[in-house]
């Protein structure tokens, strides 16, 4: 294994695959109120956020492909 | 096929992969801006196109045409999005045919930075990466706006004032490098000339030391001067000794000038 394989993998395993909803409003300066007046699915935000939580790497891998 | 870090005049490039949180956040922030707007699992890859992004950085304005070129050579621009320049309110853009495939907008604060949105399709998904081209005095100034500016100071008006002067500054240090950058290439060309000069005053002063030998001058005078010639090689030098055979100034003729002397006084004698 090379270390570019085992920082992969710690990045991995590191990101977060469950949605912390405070801090998005916190980051979205939004309070919950004024996020369901928008009419957004809490869980379907949730899908997204955790598919391109597992996507990250292979994006990574795709941006250093194109980079360099 | 090339990648940015090997095209020509690139001087460095970064890249970063969007933060989850801040992708569930511009999506939240796009519904805010048009709630008619639908952003879901189906379609978030395509909508959001900066989910990778790229900037590639290079040292002086003009060398933004090659990295263009580059650019369009080398990889597939995604044809729903035009790339855009973005440019200072009274930056002045000289209309060039090479400019007809490019959106030109002002940008509200300031912000100086040609974007593309190139597509890959490494699998069966097609992946959108946004490429921004700017110089580095461009990025030390963004980099400066966003990090001391968003998202809670944007409504200061000292900071957003100080921000304005900060880019007008890099802008100007833009100028700067490419006047740097004229300058020398002038001093390349004029070194260049002056070697060149240097290289035909050589050859003249030894066809004059042959012109020397031959004369009728007295001897001493004939020794004093190709001495001279041998030991110095300096173009004042010869002038001192030469002076009594000058009547012309002129630097550019002033080896022919002595020729002629010479051969005056040859034929005076």
């Amino acid at each position: 294994m090379k270390k570019n394989d085992i920082i992969g993998n710690i990045s991995l395993l590191t990101m977060p695959t469950k949605i912390n909803w405070t801090r998005i409003f916190k980051i979205a300066n939004i309070d919950e109120e004024k996020f369901n007046d928008l009419g957004l699915d809490k869980q379907e935000l949730s899908k997204i956020y955790q598919e391109f939580a597992l996507l990250h790497n292979d994006l990574e891998a795709l941006a250093l492909f194109f980079c360099v | 096929m090339s990648k940015f870090l090997t095209f020509s005049r690139v001087h460095s490039v970064r890249y970063r992969i969007k933060n989850p949180e801040h992708l569930i956040e511009k999506i939240i922030r796009k519904r805010i801006e048009n709630n008619e707007r639908i952003i879901d699992f189906k379609n978030y890859k395509d909508e959001i196109t900066d989910l990778i992004g790229v900037r590639v950085l290079h040292l002086f304005k003009s060398e933004y045409s090659l990295i263009n070129r580059n650019i369009r050579e080398n990889f597939q621009i995604a044809a729903a999005h035009t790339p855009i320049i973005y440019k200072r309110n009274g930056d002045v853009v000289r209309q060039r045919k090479s400019l007809d495939t490019f959106e030109i907008k002002d940008h509200p604060r300031g912000y100086r930075s040609i974007h593309y949105i190139l597509e890959s399709t490494p699998t069966i998904n097609t992946y959108y990466i946004e490429v921004q081209v700017r110089t580095i005095f461009e990025e030390g100034w963004s980099e400066i706006d966003h990090k001391l500016l968003y998202p809670d100071n944007l409504k200061d008006s000292l900071l957003n004032e100080f921000s304005m002067i900060l880019n007008s500054l890099s802008g100007s240090a833009d100028s700067m490098a490419t006047q740097m950058k004229i300058l020398k290439l002038e001093l390349e060309s004029m070194n260049e000339e002056h070697e060149l000069e240097i290289k035909k005053r050589d050859e003249q002063i030894k066809s004059l030391g042959g012109l020397i030998q031959k004369s009728n001058l007295r001897s001493d005078d004939k020794e004093e001067i190709i001495k001279v010639i041998e030991s110095s090689g300096q173009y004042g030098s010869y002038r001192s000794i030469f002076k009594k055979y000058l009547k012309s100034t002129s630097n550019d003729l002033f080896v022919n000038s002595i020729g002629s002397e010479i051969q005056k006084n040859d034929s005076e004698q």
